[in-house]
């Protein structure tokens, strides 16, 4: 058993990380940003330069790069990512309010489907090995990774919406707006999973606990559900983290191409307006919602299976 | 080194290939150095924790028994039994790259104007299929798809051609 202390010091220790990895992340978007040449209001064309000068001091662009690194930085710590350069009347906050929601319905919805339908094809797959039922999972799982979403977002909006009318597009109103986006989005996070699930269950069905529970006369309803399924499913939570790194930057693209509101939109656009407190304050929280994620799938992985040690000083948890 | 590595991990490979193209000028070399700064890292992550099962194998204590030198059991043991994993790996990493550049000019950021990539060719061509000109889209999706399947097809096969475990 794992003690109460050594858990909890594992846990401080992996926060104490998670902490680090989300200022070096500000920090370093901070100091990619800045080291652009010329000016972010070089789009609007020429001004006087009073008016120049008056916009540098508002926007506190005219101090020192490291007093400006040190307000941004308590800036962020109260949650306030500062005026956006483009709009005067909204800030930073309000687009990320505005976008985190739509954002999080879209990329929730789109994991769901990954997870469940990546499972079912791949236990599916590894049970009927080398039948047709394995071939097939493994055709979506190659075409899955193989087609890149924006292909994908635009095949199905040029059949279920434009020829055959199906699905509605390019806004974000009811639920069936939901439908395609969903989809596209979740087709690479789905085909990584199963064929994960196909490997892993493979490898966990030849172990020797699953001869035991055959023997001993279990169903193989209850072998596969109880044993199998239960044990194939950790590396699956391993990769959790980078299957929503995925959705995350394939979220970008997916929301543009749709026309879905959401910070993958908000970003898109403040890039091309080179509007930087919007481009900082999207990757920061985009950052720390998967510092986050990983936190705790970290946590959590090391709760279920009872196999890994932890040692909270030595390895610092990795 | 690692522990630096294991902080750039963690922030998602795209968003540091897109920052690094808004500060750069676009172009085929920007987008490759963009690219390389961040895509270094899983290779790091892998080939030291082969490295370090390497090291904890009877055969490694057998050589250095023996009374073989770091060098030696460098280039005759740990560089020959990660060459697998580095290849399979490498398979891999294309087609990321290619997906990669594919985003990037499908956001504006890959190559410029005179230059055409199959990511430039397949959002210039989304416009189109309101028109109905799909096929415009059709034949630069169909050139990436395959390329990235091939290149999956080929990793997955090395990974169970170099790794004798999986070999049955």
């Amino acid at each position: 058993m794992i003690g109460v202390i050594t858990m909890l010091r594992y846990t401080l220790n992996r926060f104490k990380w998670a902490i680090i990895t989300l200022w070096a992340v500000i920090t370093l978007t901070f100091i990619i940003m800045h080291t652009i040449p010329g000016n972010p209001f070089a789009k609007e064309g020429a001004m006087p330069p009073a008016v120049y000068e008056n916009l540098q001091v508002h926007y506190g662009l005219d101090k020192p790069l490291l007093t400006q690194y040190g307000n941004y930085l308590l800036e962020v710590v109260q949650f306030d990512f500062g005026p956006s350069l483009k709009s005067s009347s909204i800030s930073v906050n309000d687009y990320i309010l505005k976008g985190f929601p739509v954002s999080l319905h879209l990329g929730a919805q789109a994991l769901v489907i990954a997870i469940f339908f990546g499972l079912i094809l791949g236990v599916v797959a590894s049970l009927k090995r080398n039948k047709w039922p394995d071939y097939l999972s493994m055709v979506i799982a190659i075409v899955g990774i193989s087609v890149p979403n924006f292909i994908l977002a635009t095949i199905l909006i040029n059949y279920f919406a434009i020829q055959w009318n199906i699905f509605p597009v390019a806004t974000w109103a009811t639920w069936q707006h939901t439908i395609l986006p969903s989809i596209a989005l979740s087709m690479m996070p789905l085909a990584f999973i199963a064929r994960l699930m196909r490997t892993s269950m493979l490898e966990v069905m030849g172990q020797d606990y699953i001869l035991t529970a055959k023997a001993k006369g279990l169903k193989r309803s209850g072998v596969i559900i109880k044993h199998a399924i239960r044990n194939a499913l950790l590396p699956i939570i391993t990769i959790l983290g980078i299957l929503t790194a995925n959705i995350v930057t394939g979220s970008f693209i997916i929301e543009r191409i749709f026309g879905i509101p959401g910070m993958g939109d908000m970003f898109v656009k403040g890039i091309s307006n080179r509007d930087y407190p919007v481009i900082l304050g999207s990757t920061i929280v985009y950052s720390a919602v998967l510092i986050l994620l990983i936190f705790i799938v970290d946590i959590a992985y090391t709760l279920i299976d009872p196999r890994i040690k932890v040692t909270g000083r030595r390895n610092n948890g990795r | 080194m690692m522990r630096f590595a294991e902080v750039i991990y963690a922030i998602p490979y795209l968003l540091m290939v897109i920052l690094m193209m808004v500060v750069l000028k676009p172009g085929i070399l920007p987008i490759i150095i963009a690219m390389s700064i961040t895509g270094w890292i899983p290779m790091a992550r892998l080939v030291r924790g082969q490295v370090l099962q390497l090291k904890e194998n009877e055969y490694i204590h057998a050589a250095t028994i023996s009374g073989a030198n770091t060098s030696w059991t460098l280039r005759k043991h740990m560089i020959p039994n990660t060459m697998g994993p580095i290849l399979v790996n490498l398979t891999l990493t294309v087609p990321t790259a290619i997906f990669a550049e594919a985003t990037l000019s499908f956001l504006g950021l890959g190559v410029p104007a005179p230059q055409a990539s199959w990511g430039t060719l397949t959002s210039d061509a989304l416009g189109s299929i309101l028109v109905g000109n799909f096929y415009q889209l059709l034949i630069p999706a169909i050139l990436i798809s395959l390329t990235m399947f091939a290149f999956n097809v080929a990793g997955d096969g090395l990974q169970d051609a170099l790794d004798p475990k999986l070999r049955k």
